[in-house]
């Protein structure tokens, strides 16, 4: 199986920079960046990642909305959201778009990889149902 | 005394208090920036930038970091590891930054006061801008920061 592969859609290049160094030390694959909402969910439909780690704050329409959009296109899809902004009223946004994942900016590390490992085992068994199931 | 939109109160002191603990802790985390509070000083004659943040929704701000170039070009040099940035690219940085540390703060008081609000996309003012005369409301309280290369000061309209 190859690596489980990603796209970040943040603003900041700081952020980009830090998950890509982190996550690429740790058997995952950054396959591209976008800048905002809309090039993050052209930039899916052109490679479909396995997961998309996905920043509320942002020029243009902001995280909650662009997961809103790719929800829609793709219930299947995998998001990790990251945000300074962690408060119980934006967690229960977050959820009520049907991601179930938040991690606060920021982030710890290992907060950040336990996540993305519990993301990638989730959707290997979700895919594996899926196949059964045909 | 405190200010919020319906429900909860949240006083001036714990205003103060979130806010300094998020530009402090942050500081230090993401930027190896040690902060260390002062009483309130202009900034008459030190090269300097500015940037701004909105909140919106419970709990309506208007945050203003005036930072002194020197530390905002170590803000700027820790955040992108040493190597060199453009002059967009820095302003992106320092957006970061205040994002993350004005993100912290809110968040805090948003499950203080139990409600949410968001917050804008940080904006830089240019040389000579000034605050809207509209933004400056009439509470406020100010941290002003002293740091081994340079001065940060923190003004919180709500």
């Amino acid at each position: 199986m190859g690596k489980t592969t990603i796209v970040v859609v943040d603003d900041s290049p700081f952020a980009s920079k830090q998950i890509k160094d982190i996550v690429e030390e740790n058997g995952y694959e950054v396959i591209g960046y976008a800048k905002n909402g809309e090039e993050g969910i052209k930039m899916y439909e052109e490679l479909r990642p396995d997961i998309i780690i996905l920043d509320i704050i942002m020029p243009g329409i902001d995280g909650l909305e662009t997961a809103q959009i790719l929800k829609e296109k793709d219930p299947g899809v995998t998001i990790l959201m990251l945000s300074s902004l962690c408060d119980s009223g934006t967690l229960e946004e977050v959820r009520a778009i049907g991601v179930k994942y938040l991690i606060p900016k920021p982030w710890e590390d290992d907060v950040l990889l336990a996540t993305l490992e519990l993301l990638k085992r989730q959707r290997e068994e979700q895919l594996a149902a899926d196949k059964e199931e045909d | 005394m405190s200010a919020v939109k319906g429900g909860s109160l949240v006083t001036d002191m714990e205003v103060d208090e979130i806010f300094d603990c998020a530009f402090v802790s942050v500081s230090k985390k993401i930027a190896s920036l040690n902060l260390k509070r002062n009483v309130n000083r202009d900034l008459n004659g030190e090269d300097s930038y500015t940037g701004s943040v909105y909140t919106k929704g419970k709990f309506n701000s208007l945050v203003v970091c005036e930072i002194s170039s020197d530390v905002y070009e170590h803000i700027i040099y820790v955040m992108n590891s040493g190597e060199p940035a453009s002059d967009d690219e820095k302003l992106l940085y320092i957006n970061e930054y205040i994002n993350i540390v004005c993100g912290f703060a809110l968040s805090n008081i948003s499950n203080k006061i139990g409600g949410s609000s968001k917050l804008t996309v940080p904006v830089f003012l240019k040389k000579g801008e000034t605050i809207r005369e509209k933004d400056r409301k009439s509470k406020h309280i100010v941290l002003y920061y002293e740091t081994d290369i340079g001065v940060l000061r923190v003004t919180v309209y709500y």
